[in-house]
């Protein structure tokens, strides 16, 4: 498979008065895993879907390996796989049918086509429903079947949207091993998903959106140290947890009391030194558990700071 | 830069295939309505008209077995695209590496084939009741899938153009209605219009359906070129319009 770059050049798109996406400018490098996170409605899917030429730009363009995409064009379709979030044309046939028909549409052979299916079938679990028309399914077996068909014949460049909607854990789990697994140095991933602690694992790159405009563009981590240097912290008190919420609330306003324990997001100095202050005091902590900051703790955080500054700038107008 | 696509023999096989599932689901709506309706007028006007001439035969048997097509691949088919797009399951179609007039094709061709069990009950009925000789020709069954893809794409043309599927039906049964009282009218009673009725896809195949089922003759080639030249700029129309981007 040969390397290709995709750009996103000025790129923005407009429904009347409404900007669905707005000058957007983006370089991915073959070799990544990128998430697009961000509130329903920030631009995601349009940005997926102005990539397989489903959607027209108003302004600007998308292009892959240095070719403008233009809508219909059958070389973006070849390098393309894409997962939409609804369900695929695919409801009349049986399962095994539906998966098949993908990776010989995507141009393999009889052989590969049904090698591919029959692996795809056992990793998603879909073995004991092969016989069984898509139409019939439940929403998650139907999604399972979706991803399948993008996933039999995987192309340079595989789009997702929100791939584990409607899967229950375990598929979930399945699915996001999948995805790892197509990593290749010469492929680019690029997934839309609102379960920002499960795509943690397998993303390079976090993309989020919000009003239809990229606010953050790096890695996981520098995600983390973007909205500050936090630790989350869960202390079960050996004796008087009163003592442990008064002492809580001194450093900060996000803990919670359950009966005997606490919880608490600080800032990673202030929760070090009143850890080393408790364990310095035998016998008023029974156990302690501390975390990293999440990509879903470092996404809220982020989501809140939008949010206080956007209320900000309506309470300065209204001034 | 890496391609992934078929080839257009496994292609056409394969969209066949996804498009003969439907027979599996829905064969009972497909086949009976388009059979019910067009042989029951047969029945109809057999029974109330006794006396008809035997050219007046022809016409309302032809006419009937075009009305069979044009029901399954006018109306059916235009809601079956209508609700495609709605649920925007064609999307699926749009960014598969596919050639999507191939897709059309496909379509076309399923659907006018649920018309055949109605076109074989209406020449039973041609046949049995009205005493009507029939001569069956192979260049049958080319015509019958040329005149699926000229209405199927008529068909496909107003999926892609109504706003949902219930509008698809009403706009489907107007055009078929259309599509067929003029393509029926005989040709001297419009005069100067006669040459419009080249752009109906029912003129050339009734014309060639009479010639070929009841005379056993085939000397209506401008008929064919017509029905050809329709049938390729419909085909062209219904996949510009499904490549169109929102």
């Amino acid at each position: 498979m040969s390397t290709i770059n995709l750009e996103y050049d000025h790129l923005s798109k407009r429904y009347g008065d409404t900007w669905a996406n707005h000058d957007i400018n983006l370089v991915i490098e073959p070799g990544s895993i990128v998430g697009l996170l961000g509130p329903n409605g920030a631009g995601k899917t349009t940005l997926l879907r102005q990539l397989v030429g489903l959607t027209r730009p108003t302004e600007g363009q998308v292009r892959l390996g240095g070719r403008t995409v233009a809508p219909g064009k059958r070389w973006v379709k070849e390098l393309i796989a894409y997962l939409p979030q609804h369900p695929l044309a695919l409801g009349d046939l049986t399962v095994q049918e539906a998966i098949r028909s993908s990776a010989l549409l995507r141009g393999q052979s009889r052989r590969d086509a049904d090698q591919n299916t029959e692996t795809l079938l056992t990793r998603l679990n879909l073995s004991s429903l092969r016989n069984r028309q898509v139409a019939g399914l439940s929403g998650g077996e139907h999604r399972l079947v979706g991803i399948a068909s993008v996933l039999v014949a995987p192309t340079p460049i595989v789009a997702l949207d929100e791939p584990t909607n409607e899967l229950d854990p375990l598929m979930r789990h399945r699915v996001w091993q999948l995805i790892e697994k197509l990593r290749e140095p010469a492929r680019i991933i690029l997934l839309v998903s609102h379960n920002v602690l499960e795509a943690e694992r397998v993303l390079d790159r976090v993309l989020i959106m919000n009003d239809g405009r990229i606010r953050h563009d790096g890695g996981p981590l520098s995600l983390r140290q973007n909205v500050g240097d936090f630790l989350k912290v869960s202390v079960t008190a050996g004796v008087a947890p009163e003592r442990l919420e008064d002492d809580v609330q001194a450093i900060t306003t996000e803990f919670q009391r359950h009966e005997t324990a606490v919880e608490f997001t600080a800032s990673r100095l202030e929760a070090l030194k009143l850890l080393a202050q408790w364990l310095g005091e035998p016998g008023l902590v029974a156990s302690v558990s501390v975390h990293e900051p999440s990509l879903e703790d470092a996404y809220l955080a982020l989501r809140q700071q939008w949010e206080g500054n956007d209320n900000q700038e309506a309470e300065e107008r209204e001034v | 830069m890496t391609r992934q696509s078929a080839p257009f023999g496994t292609m056409l096989r394969v969209l066949m295939r996804m498009q003969f599932a439907r027979l599996r689901r829905s064969w009972r709506p497909y086949i009976v309505v388009s059979a019910v309706m067009p042989a029951g007028i047969v029945l109809l006007i057999h029974l109330t008209n006794p006396g008809m001439a035997a050219n007046e035969r022809l016409n309302i048997i032809s006419g009937a077995m075009l009305l069979a097509e044009s029901i399954a691949t006018i109306v059916m088919l235009s809601q079956y695209v209508a609700w495609l797009k709605v649920s925007q399951a064609l999307d699926h179609y749009r960014v598969m590496p596919i050639s999507l007039e191939m897709l059309v094709v496909a379509l076309t061709t399923v659907y006018g084939l649920f018309a055949w069990p109605g076109v074989l009950l209406i020449a039973l009925e041609g046949t049995f009741l009205d005493h009507i000789p029939m001569h069956f020709s192979p260049l049958m069954i080319v015509l019958m899938l040329v005149t699926s893809l000229a209405m199927g794409s008529v068909g496909t043309i107003i999926g892609l153009l109504a706003p949902d599927e219930g509008l698809a039906g009403l706009m489907g049964n107007l055009v078929m209605m259309g599509v067929l009282f003029l393509g029926m009218v005989p040709v001297r009673a419009l005069g100067p219009w006669t040459i419009g009725l080249w752009i109906l896809p029912s003129t050339g195949p009734l014309a060639i359906l009479k010639g070929l089922v009841f005379f056993g003759s085939f000397n209506t080639g401008s008929h064919w070129l017509g029905l050809l030249l329709y049938a390729i700029s419909a085909l062209m129309v219904s996949s510009y319009l499904m490549k169109r981007p929102g």
